[in-house]
């Protein structure tokens, strides 16, 4: 029984993959997913609000009871701290003002599309968004948060769907601009939204919290889009560029809503 | 419970579970390693259902084919629908080989009178 099950089982196996196989060949398999995605969109929706509310509040409640633990000694500081964090208040007022002003900005240079996100694959930094063939996507275009910060790109283009390629995907490659010392750089992706910045030599004078914005040089993504936030600068002896790490300025914790840059023709 | 029934269960289940790890498991990672609920699920049937049992490879299946819905794995730069169902497959095939032919599981038995 045990023996003719076993037969039973290659052939399965061999009729599986020859059925795979054609399936590639000639049929595609974007309607197939676009039909699932079409169906399971409102369970999926809700259930990405929730996500993002328990996440939000687990985060919260982490911090309360770090913050909590660290009172004692943050007390001894305060003073200090007061007159700190009256001059970051300032600094991120004017952040915002700038942030609003580029989104602004963004708004009438470019046609805008919004949509939603829908889910993220735990593969790769890959989002899913409701945007598709029927809405006027196409693979390449820019996709940027609600403050016209940079998310990523369309990769795979479905009838109602389409995933997009985080900033942060392991094997995206973005030239980059420290906005105010103005030189260039390749941004890596690394992964789990992290991003390593190559190419800087040891005699740029680069610091944490410098903003990079996209350049004019690659012509994937429009240039001047806010793009990550410098996290850590470390020199090594034996290398002959910098370390730096870069973050991404979109939060995926209150990623909801992005926009689809529709009328900018990335050059490759 | 009949096998069609549970086979329609694993399904659902399954379905069910690869929204849930698009949505809410996307943001749990632990050092930056994240829970693959169809993986793992597919691996802890297949090695404690009754050995002679398919739920396991029909779990590979559904698991395998939701994967590749939501979750599209890319083959060489090539997207290769059902790559992730052949993997799964393969691997719960060979789970229940070495299950069936080198492992015994210890139980109790009823010793003879004497």
């Amino acid at each position: 029984m045990v023996s003719l099950s076993k037969k039973k089982l290659v052939s399965g196996v061999f009729l599986l993959c020859l059925f795979f196989l054609v399936f590639n060949f000639l049929a595609s398999a974007d309607v197939l997913r676009n039909f699932f995605y079409k169906i399971s969109y409102p369970a999926q929706k809700s259930l990405w609000d929730s996500s993002q509310a328990a996440v939000s509040f687990f985060r919260s409640y982490l911090d309360s009871y770090q913050l909590g633990q660290e009172n004692k000694k943050l007390a001894s500081e305060n003073r200090e701290l007061t007159a700190r964090l009256a001059e970051l208040d300032a600094l991120a007022e004017e952040n915002d003002v700038l942030r609003q002003a580029l989104s602004l900005e963004l708004k009438n240079k470019f046609v805008l599309s919004p949509c939603r996100l829908v889910s993220k694959d735990l593969a790769g930094d890959i989002i899913t968004i409701n945007f598709g063939k029927n809405h006027g996507a196409a693979s390449g275009q820019t996709v940027v948060s609600r403050e016209g910060i940079l998310v990523g790109r369309i990769e795979d283009v479905y009838d109602d769907f389409s995933r997009v390629i985080l900033i942060s995907y392991a094997k995206s490659v973005t030239d980059v601009e420290l906005q105010e010392k103005k030189f260039y750089a390749l941004a890596k992706g690394q992964g789990n939204l992290n991003i390593s910045l190559d190419l800087v030599g040891k005699d740029k004078e680069i610091k944490e919290g410098d903003l990079l914005v996209t350049s004019v040089l690659e012509g994937v993504f429009p240039p001047g889009i806010p793009f990550g936030k410098i996290s850590g600068v470390q020199k090594q002896a034996a290398a002959s560029f910098l370390q730096i790490q870069v973050k991404p300025l979109f939060e995926m914790e209150s990623l909801n809503q992005v926009f689809v840059i529709k009328n900018f023709k990335p050059l490759k | 419970m009949p096998e069609a029934f549970k086979i329609i269960f694993l399904f659902f289940g399954f379905w069910i579970l690869s929204w849930l790890e698009m949505s809410f498991f996307s943001f749990l990672n632990v050092f930056g390693w994240y829970f693959h609920l169809i993986w793992l699920l597919v691996l802890l049937i297949n090695l404690f259902e009754d050995r002679y049992g398919y739920l396991g490879l029909w779990s590979a299946a559904f698991g395998g084919f939701f994967l590749d819905i939501y979750s599209p794995l890319r083959f060489f730069g090539f997207d290769f629908f059902g790559i992730s169902t052949l993997i799964l497959f393969f691997l719960s095939f060979i789970l229940k080989f070495i299950i069936l032919r080198y492992v015994e599981f210890p139980a109790f038995k009823r010793s003879k009178k004497v």
